[in-house]
């Protein structure tokens, strides 16, 4: 057993015990496929090639297959309900952007704004209903009331599903950010952050780099001069390594509505 | 700078996220002031596209945190590696 991801271990390991099943984040899938490897690895035995925990790009999905001839299969669950769907399609070229269909018993719908159920294809809140999803979050009461409803849980991903079954994902309602398919909530890097001496106030969103993966950016306002890398320093220990910002913006204030609002849109 | 540090700086700006200030970067610029080094994915992503620019095998097992602190360590790893491929 490999006790962290290790590209050539991993590679290794499928490679020598011909591995069938390898469930992958879509980061990791990227990079077998990019792995500089004197020897081509023969990965013949793998049937199932699963990617989870973030969509996977087309880029990835070509440059997998490019590589080692299978093409990745993408999984959707949450860890509210388990695994909701998954992507066996015969015809996985033409839809490789799918989550695929809802696994044994697991109901999927769509949504609108105003609770209603929405026509095939149509695009909406996708909601969920299975044999092992969760009552609720335990002492989250209010929690539990807006994302549970009628024996659905409200995922907080919009999406749609197809004539066939196939559901696809098209964004996100709840504000997090997807940084290499770990969730951060910019509230929680927010609050590490204005407890540093000196910043008076701190934005933290998504921004893309240029091959379109997101990372988490911090604008922030201090009444002294402080510098990325002391934010880095302070932020280490009291996050996760994949929470703290990889760009961090000085400004002399926030721009916000009339309201007081931060317009975080105007910061990326 | 040399061939290989400004190849290395190359393929260091293009993992950088849109709107990083790259223009002070030189071989001994504190790359943590970029934020580099400190996502275990970014390194994950960096180190590939470094891969793949030097085709050179750069393992993570090997790969200690000082090589993520400058330009200047990376160009210096990556050039002892084209050394012992071509020795």
């Amino acid at each position: 057993m490999l006790e962290q991801f290790n590209r050539n271990g991993v590679l290794d390991v499928l490679e020598s015990e011909a591995v069938t099943i390898f469930p992958a984040v879509p980061v990791m899938l990227d990079a077998l496929a990019g792995t500089f490897t004197p020897e081509e690895k023969d990965l013949s035995g793998l049937r199932l090639a699963i990617s989870a925990g973030a969509p996977l790009r087309a880029e990835t999905f070509r440059k997998f297959h490019e590589r080692f001839s299978i093409y990745p299969r993408q999984l959707y669950g949450s860890t509210e309900t388990g695994v909701i769907s998954i992507n066996l399609a015969d015809d996985i070229e033409n839809r490789a952007a799918s989550v695929g269909r809802p696994v044994n018993q697991v109901i999927v719908k769509v949504f609108g704004d105003g609770g209603e159920e929405l026509e095939t294809g149509a695009e909406g809140e996708l909601a969920v209903r299975s044999p092992s999803m969760t009552r609720g979050y335990d002492g989250l009461p209010e929690e539990t009331e807006k994302v549970f409803r009628n024996g659905y849980y409200f995922t907080g991903d919009l999406g749609k599903v197809d004539a066939e079954g196939y559901i696809y994902i098209t964004g996100r309602r709840k504000f997090f950010i997807n940084a290499g398919g770990y969730k951060v909530d910019p509230a929680e890097v927010e609050n590490v952050l204005l407890n540093m001496p000196g910043i008076t106030e701190a934005a933290v969103l998504g921004v893309e780099d240029k091959s379109g993966k997101e990372h988490v950016k911090a604008v922030l306002v201090s009444e002294r001069p402080v510098t990325a890398g002391e934010v880095a320093a302070h932020c280490r220990g009291m996050l996760a390594d994949y929470k703290i910002p990889l760009a961090i913006e000085f400004r002399d204030a926030l721009p916000r509505s009339p309201a007081g609002k931060v317009l975080k849109e105007q910061l990326k | 700078m040399n061939d290989v540090s400004e190849r290395v700086r190359k393929v260091l700006e293009a993992s950088l996220p849109q709107g990083a200030i790259t223009e002070n970067i030189d071989d001994d610029f504190p790359l943590i002031e970029l934020g580099v080094g400190i996502d275990s994915v970014a390194r994950l992503e960096l180190l590939v596209a470094l891969e793949q620019e030097f085709r050179v095998r750069l393992d993570e097992g090997e790969i200690t945190p000082e090589f993520f602190e400058s330009l200047g360590e990376m160009s210096r790893h990556i050039s002892g590696k084209l050394g012992d491929d071509n020795s």
